[in-house]
């Protein structure tokens, strides 16, 4: 028996664990990437910066659904923008807090959020956002700019948004507007002259 | 204690393990070489391994990144942003190190070979698990079309100018080859039009050209080509060949009025609105929205559009196309070319509107348009579009002029359409106690495809119960019907005095309903 080799051998293991966790820890704040500044600089009553939650403007529509308004919320920061970015979707989806009205059918799953580095997000839903989408052009104005207006108004490198259904490209999402290219945001619907 | 050590062994290797699940696979098809590249799931992202990246690329793995082609990546465990040069991009996921080896995500791939390569070259397939090489950096970018009434205009986007010719090729077949020219992979396929013009258009690669071939359905007819930049484009344009008309797929109107125009006039004159397409929404499996009680979009729109059409034939002797008169599933594409097919003056879409858990009502009317910041851009295309077009006029080409002509009435669909969706808005205002919600616009795919002014109106909120109810009675929508008729009574009288077919005189009758 040589319980010797072992226990050393551990312990040296242990300690690289150690080691590497602390400088993993450490270089990742050194190193987190600069989230977006939000419009509104999280400062607290005191004075006091809050640098682990933000500020952000979720978009949803009004009673008579002519129109988007926002809602604020806060969320934790996360290590990078397309961490945030989903929690701003995911925040979206849960629907709203105030008398405002959802967009996202309830029921429907992010799958996944992109960030191509050059402005454009790919945000990719479950199938139920079309299956359980209510229809009409105006309920589907409002999902497509609800997602749109959420993301880009809230991280600056994200310019326009892509939306997808379980990965693919759709052509529509309840069978007016096209959904094949990105959209930049659009806060009202009026005639644009 | 060598149970302490499994123990903590183990659940190493499980966090290992967890972070490791689901291999798939990749393929890279690059210079002749197929591979296929191995790819682990770490916290739900698919990675490749850097070494792997660098032997594809032809680059060299360095302490901190990856240098391909003079480019050096440099990355940072768990750090999405890779600096290149001067600047920084964003990963979708942050690499991570594993055994020692960075993992990147797939995508990385896809920019060191860029790098490597080229932009252009390089194509992903997200879904087909596929990254590929082009043959050559191609300069063919893609291929458009659209239907004029008079013509049929083929459009080619290149990266650069290049030299071309259009040469017949036998009967009712033409080539267009160009020097020089190297199709893009989205040019792969032949693409078929059948708009009573051009058959289909088939993009073929040559030996130091590309190759469209064009099967035209008639043979003889006028072409014209030029060139537009900005981006580089190469435009053919092919003429109808002139037959005797071609008998109307619906029939003649029963009662024709003492003002409808002539039908089929001997000469090629100018003559007011014969023509209009009516597209009832969705239809078939598509059952658009559905109200609390049950009802369906598709069979309330399919009513007012009946409606409308036995308003026009009877009252204006216009014909009338429809998209559908059954519960049918129409393709959206296929629903604009019908209007274009049938030459029709503009195209109004039915429709009735949702949204969520809302207790909004009313009706709106919509045009088409594409992202606001895109309309700048659009006016200034068609300005140069016309500028080229009138230098390269023959004096005596009445066709090329006739051909101009219409350019310029195609950049007035804009405003058409507009001032058709706002007269059907006033009409609806007039004889519907709802709210007014105004004209809005919107990049519709519907009515992207249109070669005349269109709309979408959505009359009322299905979603609503009170509508929901109001839509159910036949009254309601004989009422939504007559006003819709009302408004093309309006905008047909405006379009026949734009072309001076009928004197500007206020005041004057129309047939219209008593309301």
């Amino acid at each position: 028996m040589a319980p010797l080799p072992d226990r050393r051998l551990l312990l040296g293991l242990l300690f690289l664990v150690v080691v590497v966790g602390a400088l993993g820890f450490l270089l990742g704040r050194v190193l987190a990437p600069r989230a977006p500044e939000p419009r509104d600089s999280p400062v607290q009553d005191g004075g006091a910066v809050d640098v682990t939650t933000r500020r952000i403007r979720l978009f949803f529509a009004v009673p008579n659904a002519d129109r988007l308004q926002e809602e604020e919320r806060t969320i934790p920061r996360a290590a990078s923008l397309v961490e945030e970015a989903k929690r701003a979707v995911a925040e979206l989806i849960k629907g709203p807090q105030t008398d405002l009205n959802p967009t996202i059918p309830s029921g429907v799953g992010l799958l996944q959020l992109y960030f191509d580095g050059r402005g454009t997000a790919y945000v990719d839903f479950t199938r139920d956002l079309q299956t359980k989408h209510p229809g009409g052009t105006g309920g589907e104005l409002l999902t497509i700019y609800s997602i749109v207006d959420t993301l880009t108004a809230n991280f600056g490198e994200i310019q326009q948004v892509k939306l997808l259904v379980e990965g693919s490209e759709i052509l529509t999402l309840a069978g007016h507007i096209d959904t094949r290219r990105p959209f930049r945001p659009r806060y009202s619907f009026e005639r644009v002259r | 204690m060598r149970k302490l050590s499994v123990i903590l062994v183990g659940m190493m290797a499980s966090l290992l393990l967890a972070h490791l699940a689901w291999p798939g696979e990749i393929e890279v098809l690059y210079e002749g070489q197929w591979k296929i590249l191995k790819t682990e799931l770490v916290s739900g992202r698919e990675y490749v391994p850097l070494a792997q990246v660098a032997k594809i690329t032809g680059g060299g793995v360095l302490r901190d990144g990856l240098r391909v082609n003079g480019v050096t990546f440099r990355l940072v465990e768990g750090e999405p942003g890779v600096v290149v040069g001067d600047t920084t991009f964003l990963l979708t996921a942050p690499p991570v190190k594993q055994r020692g080896a960075f993992w990147v995500p797939v995508e990385f791939l896809v920019r060191a070979l860029e790098a490597r390569y080229g932009e252009g070259r390089v194509f992903w397939n997200r879904s087909g698990r596929v990254v590929w090489l082009g043959k050559e950096q191609y300069n063919l970018r893609l291929l458009r079309h659209h239907a004029y009434p008079d013509y049929t205009r083929l459009v080619i986007e290149a990266l650069t100018p290049l030299n071309f010719r259009l040469q017949e090729e036998g009967k009712a077949q033409l080539s267009l080859r160009i020097e020089g020219g190297i199709l893009s992979p989205m040019l792969s396929e032949a693409v078929r039009i059948n708009d009573g013009v051009v058959e289909m258009v088939e993009p073929t690669q040559g030996q130091g050209e590309a190759i469209f071939r064009i099967q035209r359905d008639a043979f003889g007819g006028l072409t014209r080509t030029f060139t537009l930049n900005n981006p580089e484009r190469i435009v053919v344009d092919l003429y109808r060949v002139k037959t005797a008309a071609q008998p109307p797929p619906e029939t003649p109107p029963a009662q024709p009025s003492s003002r409808a125009p002539s039908a089929a006039p001997a000469t090629p004159q100018v003559t007011g609105l014969r023509t209009i397409a009516i597209d009832p929404g969705h239809g078939g499996r598509d059952t658009g929205a559905i109200g609390p009680k049950g009802l369906q979009e598709k069979d309330v729109v399919l009513d007012i559009g009946l409606k409308l059409r036995r308003l026009i034939q009877e009252r204006l002797g216009i014909r009338v196309v429809m998209t559908r008169t059954e519960d049918v599933f129409v393709p959206l594409e296929e629903r604009t070319a019908i209007a274009n097919r049938a030459k029709a003056d503009f195209f109004i879409s039915v429709h009735v509107n949702a949204a969520h858990r809302t207790r909004a009502q009313g009706f709106e009317t919509y045009f088409l348009s594409r992202e606001p910041s895109d309309s700048a851009a659009r006016a200034s295309a068609i300005r140069e579009n016309l500028s080229v077009n009138l230098g390269g006029l023959r004096p005596k080409e009445e066709d090329a002029l006739r051909a101009i002509l219409w350019d310029m009435a195609n950049t007035l669909y804009l405003k058409e359409s507009s001032e058709l969706a706002q007269i059907l808005l006033d009409e609806l205002d007039k004889i519907l106690q709802v709210d007014n919600r105004g004209v809005k616009s919107a990049p519709f795919f519907v009515l992207m495809g249109a070669a005349m002014p269109a709309v979408l109106l959505e009359v009322a909120f299905i979603s609503n119960p009170q509508e929901e109810k109001n839509l159910q009675a036949e009254g309601y929508k004989d009422r939504v019907a007559e006003a819709l008729y009302a408004g093309i009574v309006r905008f047909k009288d405006r379009y026949e005095r734009r072309l001076g077919l009928v004197p500007s005189a206020p005041g004057r009758s129309v047939p219209t309903a008593k309301r």
